[in-house]
């Protein structure tokens, strides 16, 4: 069913850890998503949002090497796309103003991510 | 003359005379009469009746008729030898001088001689027993004699007369002695006047019996006196020991409290005494006592309060003394003087004992103590602390006296008091307090209201550089971070609600202007009625614990994310494994393998503190470790201590170790001809303005397989060289299969700092 939902959907992955964004990348491709990326870095995920001009929907590493995502986030949600951050930290370093993205904590459950980013996309 | 008209008239006149005391019962009227009558009967001008004064010998013209008006009630007679009445009273008979002129018994007084009395009778006057009287004397102008009969009618008339005289004279007397007792016992109003029986029953309830006994005279009389005794009297039989005794005695004091009707008590002050009659016989008691309850209360309250106040005095702690206002001496001083100074009052009391006092205080407090005595001299209460030096064992002891003066009845005052009070030991605690709030390293204050400061300790102005006067009221305001100042304010305003003050802020350090982190609580002190009366606060420097709490709480996040992180890195690394293993024992075998190169790294990592940093040597010589028995084949070039970002260890980690077990499976440390051979360089100011490590291995004199076979070791190596060094660390990499062996090149940013020492503040 997620394969189906993501199908043909071009997800932007922002992941600074590269087996973690290459697995993620392999598991969204095998359920038919597009995958946007993976970039590992802060500069490079806001270049990537400015240049593509078609974005369905992005999974957010919250913390980049130290760096956080959130500026990233902002120019995704002026957009209107959807958003699953994941991180290795509790709920509560999200600021408030992301209160209605999703949200997964690692270790992350490949199975469980595509489900959340196929539920953001078709909500 | 003697007819028998003239003895109608005689017995006529007997008989007004008898009509007329019948009817009057004043002597004088009655003598009076008696001598018109008698010189009508006898037909005489004049007659008089002489009264016996024997204390002067002399008779008193107490009555008479027809003399001058300056004789009856004052002429008096001599009673000597030569007189006719004297004689006439000694022989008791009546005497007669028919003419005076050839009379040669007697002298005669000159008023008689005045009047032209020529003749006279003298008859006595008897009282009952024959006791003289006096003398009823008829008068005549003219020559006369007086008959036998005139003498006989004389005589009956004087004997009439005396038991009339004497019925008078003892009523008169009577009358008076009663007029007297009725006086005395209606005005006794402040005394209890009791008459009893024999048998002590009462019979007469007198003077203020009823006023101060309460029971009326009716329902007194007949009772028996002991109704007036207490109930305690009573039962011990003190109201019969008391009669007894006036019997035995005639009086027996009665000084005690009796009863009233209505059960309240009264104090007489009087004596019961026997009523006895002149044959001895006891006829009845007598029991008379003033009401003296008023005095008695009074000198009662006076002692009690006078004992109270000695036992006072004596239990006290406190001093108690009183000085004449004038010499300054000691009039009084109680035993707790002996505690406190350790002299005996005697010695204290010996002397000038003022000036002996002074000696005994410490000389810089002498004057005060003086100047305090003047003051209440002059009329002030004075409170004053002094030290004493006890002559006992030298110790100094602190005194608070609180002095007033005692003002006679003019308004002078005569009289010093005072009370000493031994502060010693709170002094000595106050002191220790005082040193312990000094020493300790919290700021401390003193506050009223809401949070305006009364006292600040040297600690406070050691540290903000704000004196306590600047400090007082809100100064202190001032060394707190602007910032903060609303949130302080806020939380006094809260603090009278809660009942405490708790608030974190900045307060400045006045030698370097720096701000550090106080910790701020005050504790409410309450009176009895559990009122603030003011505010104990303390401020701790909180600072290196907030700032160790904060990188605890950095560090734990850290960890977690990491620990997180790296359970994913596991998973994948699982994955891949799998995929590129032959069967389960070679899956096992590589995973193993990898799985320990991780644990190498987080073990380097783990021992690291904040600021330090794993150096590329350590890196490659532990990995290299793992390896036994292959450190001849290899050759290591390059600076030490070249510091990695913490962030880059890891993975640069992983490529390494998939580098060394290529090189072991495959290449230069799996051949007996092959060498490996790694370089390192610095560069300072590489891409980025970075300093970049570059990393050069080379594997030489490797047999390789023959070109397009798969790759050796499922490729993993070259993919975490190729593409995951360059997606996380930014590297630079190349990696070829050179003919006789592998050629790895990988450059990448590393830690600016050089060493961890320098680093503490980086």
């Amino acid at each position: 069913m997620a394969e189906c939902a993501l199908s043909g959907c071009r997800i932007l992955v922002v992941e600074d850890e590269y087996l973690l964004a290459d697995e993620l990348q392999a598991e969204l491709e095998d359920a038919g998503a597009v995958v946007i990326g993976p970039v590992g870095d802060l500069a490079g995920a806001t270049a990537l949002i400015r240049a593509e001009r078609r974005i369905d929907g992005a999974i957010l590493d919250a913390n980049l090497t130290g760096e956080m995502v959130f500026p990233a986030a902002d120019l995704l949600i002026e957009r209107g796309i959807p958003i699953v951050f994941t991180t290795g930290y509790d709920a509560s370093i999200l600021p408030s103003r992301f209160e209605g993205a999703s949200l997964c904590e690692k270790p992350i459950n490949m199975k469980r991510i595509i489900d959340a980013i196929g539920q953001a996309l078709h909500r | 003359m003697a007819d028998q008209d003239e003895f109608a008239r005689r017995q006529r006149v007997l008989s007004e005379f008898g009509d007329f005391v019948l009817d009057h019962d004043d002597l004088d009227d009655i003598l009076n009469e008696a001598c018109r009558l008698i010189a009508l009967a006898l037909d005489a001008d004049l007659a008089k009746v002489i009264e016996i004064d024997r204390d002067s010998d002399t008779g008193l013209v107490r009555a008479g008729v027809g003399w001058r008006a300056d004789i009856v009630g004052r002429e008096r007679v001599s009673l000597s030898d030569r007189s006719s009445e004297a004689f006439a009273i000694e022989r008791t008979e009546p005497v007669i001088t028919n003419d005076i002129m050839h009379e040669e018994r007697f002298t005669f007084p000159s008023f008689l001689l005045d009047h032209g009395v020529v003749a006279l009778v003298n008859v006595p006057i008897l009282l009952p027993g024959r006791i003289p009287y006096g003398i009823l004397q008829v008068d005549a102008r003219i020559p006369r004699a007086f008959d036998q009969e005139d003498v006989e009618f004389l005589k009956t008339y004087a004997m009439v007369l005396g038991p009339v005289i004497d019925r008078l004279k003892t009523a008169a007397a009577l009358k008076e002695t009663d007029e007297r007792l009725r006086l005395i016992v209606e005005n006794a109003r402040a005394y209890v006047m009791v008459v009893s029986d024999a048998d002590d029953r009462i019979t007469d309830w007198l003077a203020g019996s009823e006023k101060i006994l309460g029971w009326s005279p009716a329902e007194a009389i007949g009772k028996t006196t002991d109704m007036i005794f207490t109930n305690e009297d009573r039962s011990e039989g003190i109201p019969a020991r008391e009669l007894s005794g006036a019997r035995e005695r005639g009086t027996a004091p009665n000084v005690r409290w009796h009863q009233r009707q209505d059960g309240t008590p009264v104090f007489l002050d009087g004596q019961t005494i026997a009523l006895k009659d002149r044959a001895g016989r006891l006829r009845g008691y007598l029991k008379i006592g003033q009401d003296v309850t008023d005095r008695v209360r009074a000198e009662t309250a006076l002692r009690e309060s006078e004992e109270r106040f000695r036992q006072f005095g004596e239990a006290s702690r406190d001093i108690l003394w009183m000085r004449d206002a004038e010499t300054l001496q000691w009039q009084y001083l109680t035993p707790a003087f002996e505690t406190v100074y350790g002299l005996s009052r005697d010695e204290a009391l010996s002397g000038d004992n003022f000036r002996a006092w002074l000696d005994l205080i410490v000389p810089e407090d002498r004057d005060r103590a003086i100047e305090a005595i003047e003051q209440v001299r002059a009329g002030s209460h004075v409170v004053f602390d002094y030290r004493i030096r006890r002559p006992l064992d030298g110790a100094i002891r602190w005194l608070r006296n609180t002095d007033f003066p005692i003002a006679d009845a003019s308004g002078k005052v005569s009289v010093i008091g005072g009370v000493g009070h031994d502060l010693t030991e709170l002094r000595e605690a106050e002191q220790r307090l005082q040193v312990l709030l000094e020493g300790i390293p919290q700021l401390v204050w003193r506050a009223v209201g809401a949070g305006e400061w009364t006292w600040s300790s040297p600690q406070w102005t050691a540290y903000t550089g704000l004196s306590s006067g600047e400090s007082a009221g809100l100064g202190w305001l001032e060394a707190f971070h602007p910032h903060d100042r609303d949130a302080v304010r806020r939380a006094w305003e809260g603090a009278h609600r809660t009942g405490g003050l708790d608030v974190e802020a900045r307060i400045c350090h006045a030698e370097n202007r720096d701000y550090r982190w106080f910790q701020t609580r005050a504790s409410p002190v309450r009176d009895a009625g559990g009122t603030i009366v003011e505010w104990l606060g303390t401020s701790t420097d909180i600072d290196d614990i907030r700032d160790l709490q904060e990188r605890q709480r950095i560090l734990v996040a850290e960890l977690q994310h990491r620990t997180r992180n790296l359970m994913g890195v596991v998973r994948s690394m699982a994955d891949k494994t799998a995929r590129a293993s032959a069967d389960l024992p070679d899956f096992r075998a590589r995973f193993r393998d990898r799985l320990e190169s991780l644990s190498r790294v987080q073990s380097l990592l783990s021992r690291l503190n904040e600021h330090d940093r794993v150096s590329f040597d350590e890196l490659v010589g532990a990995e290299l470790a793992a390896l036994d028995g292959t450190a001849d084949r290899v050759s290591l070039e390059g600076p030490g201590g070249v510091r990695l970002r913490s962030s880059t260890v890891q993975t640069l980690a992983m490529a390494l170790h998939e580098l060394a077990t290529n090189a072991v499976k495959y290449g230069a440390l799996g051949q007996p001809q092959g060498q490996l051979r790694i370089r390192w360089s610095l560069e300072p100011n590489g891409p980025g303005d970075r300093p970049w490590l570059h990393i050069d291995w080379r594997e030489r004199g490797v047999v390789m397989p023959p070109a397009g076979s798969a790759p050796a070791g499922g490729g993993q190596g070259r993919e975490l060289i190729e593409r995951a060094l360059p997606y996380q660390l930014k590297a630079r990499t190349s990696f070829e299969l050179g003919a006789d062996g592998v050629h790895c090149t990988i450059g990448l940013p590393v830690s600016a700092t050089r060493n961890a020492k320098e680093t503490e503040h980086g």
